[in-house]
């Protein structure tokens, strides 16, 4: 390949619009008559809802509407998960809460007003009744007796996955010396510094749907929508414009890009939502969120034979597009670049009353590297091997450049295929027929 | 009190055969020659920060022969470019670039063809450089005289060694002369679709596996427990790199993540489920007085997965920096019997263990 720019630090074409403010993200799109939305969010972690009253706020002068859980149950499809997992518990993850609400920050309903400070002040006239639920927020109590998140399920235990490779007993028993140490990987707000934003506008004429949001996947993003709220997806279009970072944050299909599709529908006019900080905090997925037990077997020399790594995953009450597979790639790396005879990875996936966790730059690879970098430190320090950030790596082999050294749970990515998208996919289809059966018979 | 901290990492990523992926791994683009010879990229990778505007456009101008500023790279938009997967995992230039690499490289095949047509010569004798088709020497020299072409070698047709009178003294033709060519579709070789355009779907044969190692010196102040970076040494290998700037400015955003998430950085929830993290006047994001100097250093050994060599490096900073961090704070606590610490470890967590508390 000739090489007259390829090596070389070109300046980023992309700079002087953004320096200059001259770049055009979701919220910089104004289109002629745009009704904006704002959503009451769940103030409880867990309760039961009630009621909802959402007459004094429908009162108000310029909201044009307001839509509950049960308004678009049977309208919009649920939330989708892309994750497979043997045995995954995967919640009906609707895009307005029903009659529960499962984490501070659940969106209960989308007040439509003329401007955005009218939805904002109608938002404050709705009226929930709730009823306090026992909340569990520690992944050990979710899955020790704590209070039961999805009563369908009968536990908090989303999953269950062991993966490994080697003879994981044989290199316990075969050691000199063993660690164990428990270690926190928190629960990380990915904080892009634009927040999300969706502007949807539906063409009557055309029956056509324009869709613009700040995410990283417009493809998909497409796909998923179009069959939640039952559109055929070559007439749904999604424009990412400028997107101000999303750091995994925007690897994802978030139930308000299917409701704000689905009121532009509805009311016939372009609608917006943008998305505060103080709801990104609460409502944009987190990253990480495990807590775990390294244990290691190794030899008087400082040779490596086993690590074990029992993790509890945080995963908060909902499925998002890949929460439930993001711990599962920590396994993949938990060799790091040395050569272990035994790695075992026990994954507990949990059910909390917290956001979802989902991908965060690394998704699940940085806590790999965390937890055998911090083990082998600590078995240095076990050996009182000196210098202690050092010699214990002697011992040790980088095995390859093009591979790590043990694909710890290759197949089980592998299975990560079609099986929950299809059923995911079945579900959103068959409320969609529903609904436009419906339709349909009104028409005649 | 100085420790030091160090992390060797091989990562995963440029994520990656549709076999491991939920929806897909591939990833797609189109390249296409404009009558007026600007070319133009549809990428379905969905860049928001990363600038694959302009790396994507280094490696179309190199393989194009032509000036950066006439290449147009477009993305995020469904209705304009092919269907495509999209940025995270470290992947876009690794499979978005390289579906952008081969898709030129299939325009260039046809391009050939039509450039050997239009220059009435062997096909052997047509070569690419520098955004020219060109005839090599030999048969230019016969081209320019109009005598048969000594260099065809027995067997071949010597058809293109006669020069029509229209190309007559004419040894070579820009890409763009081409492309023009190719829309106005009148004197193209025979049974070729006109335009000048392709698109390719690029599938990975596996993830590909950079690596690294970090180190971490840090300072902590006995009296206060706060920590200062004296020196943070960071040398990555994620393959061929397209531009080192945007490489350096990943590996100084990863990083600093990492800094956020050993020191700083925990969405709390209390007991009752309560946000207690709800704004940023809660959230503690590290502030650039909270950032090093880094020293960057690469080794480039191409990854042997795609034409290009490269492997991704979007997420490096944060899988390879934060237990560096993290050791280096123990190690500089060791002389408290400190073996581990829970991050983010703050300044009040170590003057809790300096002063017994």
């Amino acid at each position: 390949m000739p090489d007259n720019y390829v090596g070389k630090r070109v300046k980023r074409t992309e700079d002087p619009r953004l320096i200059r403010g001259l770049a055009h993200y979701v919220d910089d799109i104004a289109l002629p008559g745009t009704l904006h939305v704002a959503f009451v969010r769940s103030m409880y972690a867990h309760a039961k809802i009630n009621s909802i009253d959402t007459s004094a706020a429908l009162a108000a002068p310029g909201v044009v509407a307001v839509y509950t859980g049960h308004d678009v149950a049977e309208k919009i499809g649920p939330v989708p998960c892309a994750s497979a997992l043997p045995e995954l518990k995967v919640p009906d993850h609707r895009v307005l809460a029903r009659d529960k609400v499962y984490f501070v920050g659940h969106p209960i309903a989308a007040v439509v007003a003329k401007d955005r400070y009218t939805a904002r002040d109608a938002v404050d006239l709705v009226m929930v009744d709730y009823e306090d639920l026992p909340v569990v927020t520690d992944v050990e109590q979710a899955t020790a007796g704590g209070p039961v998140i999805h009563e369908a399920f009968g536990s908090n235990i989303a999953y269950k996955l062991t993966s490994g490779e080697g003879d994981i007993d044989a290199a316990f028993a075969a050691a000199d010396r063993t660690i164990k140490q428990r270690i926190l990987h928190r629960r990380l707000a990915p904080i892009a510094m634009e927040p999300r934003g969706v502007l949807a506008r539906y063409f009557p004429g055309e029956e056509e749907l324009t869709l613009w949001s700040s995410t990283q996947i417009p493809h998909l993003m497409r796909t998923q929508v179009a069959l939640m709220i039952g559109m055929p997806e070559n007439k749904l279009r999604v424009i990412t414009p400028e997107v101000g970072g999303g750091f995994g944050s925007k690897l994802n299909v978030y139930a308000e890009e299917a409701l704000l599709s689905w009121i532009s529908i509805q009311l016939g006019k372009p609608v917006k939502w943008i998305e505060t900080r103080r709801e990104n905090m609460a409502a944009t997925i987190h990253g990480r969120g495990q807590v775990g037990d390294i244990e290691v077997a190794f030899k008087n020399d400082g040779t490596l034979l086993g690590l074990r790594y029992s993790v509890f995953a945080d995963l908060g009450a909902y499925h998002q597009l890949l929460t439930p597979a993001i711990p599962t790639l920590t396994g993949l790396m938990l060799s790091g670049a040395y050569k272990i005879s035994a790695i075992q990875m026990n994954i507990v996936g949990c059910f909390t009353n917290k956001m979802a966790t989902d991908a965060y730059r690394g998704a699940g690879r940085p806590e790999a590297t965390y937890v055998v970098e911090r083990a082998l430190d600590l078995v240095a320090d076990d050996l009182a091997l000196m210098p202690r950030n050092c010699v214990a790596r002697t011992s040790l082999v980088l095995t390859s450049f093009h591979s790590t050294p043990r694909l710890v749970s290759i197949t089980t990515v592998a299975t990560m295929k079609q099986h929950s998208t299809r059923h995911r996919r079945s579900q959103a289809m068959r409320i969609c027929a529903r609904s436009r059966g419906r339709r349909a018979r009104k028409d005649v | 009190m100085i420790g030091i901290g160090l992390s060797t990492y091989v990562e995963i990523c440029a994520l990656g055969p549709s076999q491991a992926m939920p929806a897909g791994g591939w990833e797609s683009a189109t390249v296409r020659i404009e009558p007026t010879g600007k070319v133009t990229v549809l990428t379905g990778a969905s860049p928001h920060g990363q600038g694959q505007e302009t790396s994507f456009a280094q490696i179309a101008a190199d393989e194009l022969g032509v000036n950066i500023n006439d290449v147009t790279v477009i993305h995020g938009d469904t209705g304009v470019v092919q269907y495509g997967i999209g940025t995270f995992g470290s992947r876009a230039t690794a499979v978005g670039g390289t579906a952008v690499y081969i898709a030129i490289q299939k325009l260039k095949e046809k391009a050939h063809k039509i450039a050997t047509h239009m220059l009435q010569a062997d096909a052997s004798h047509v070569a690419f450089e520098g955004g020219k088709y060109s005839l090599e020497k030999a048969a230019a020299a016969a081209a320019a005289t109009g005598t048969s072409d000594p260099v065809v070698p027995v067997g071949e047709a010597p058809a293109g060694a006669l020069p029509e009178p229209q190309t007559e003294g004419k040894t070579s033709l820009t890409i763009q002369d081409i492309a023009l060519a190719a829309h106005l579709a009148k004197e193209l070789p025979p049974d070729t679709e006109p335009g000048l355009s392709a698109t390719y779907f690029f599938e990975p044969k596996n993830f590909t596996f950079p690596f690294g190692t970090h180190i971490a010196v840090v300072e902590v102040d006995r009296d206060t427990g706060d920590i200062e970076f004296l020196r943070y040494i960071a040398v990555d290998d994620c393959g061929r790199v397209i531009n080192p700037m945007l490489v350096d400015g990943q590996v100084h955003g990863g990083i600093v993540q990492s800094i956020g998430q050993a020191m700083f950085e925990e969405v709390v929830y209390d007991e009752q489920g309560q946000l207690v993290t709800g704004t940023l006047m809660d959230y503690a994001l590290p502030r650039a007085s909270h950032i090093p100097e880094f020293e960057l250093d690469r080794t480039e050994t191409p990854s042997p997965v795609n034409p290009l060599g490269v492997k991704g490096v979007g997420e490096a900073g944060t899988i390879g920096a934060t237990p560096a961090i993290v050791n280096a704070i123990v190690d500089a606590l060791a002389p408290f019997g400190v073996k581990h610490l829970d991050m983010p470890v703050k300044p009040e967590n170590i003057w809790r263990i300096i002063n017994g508390h």
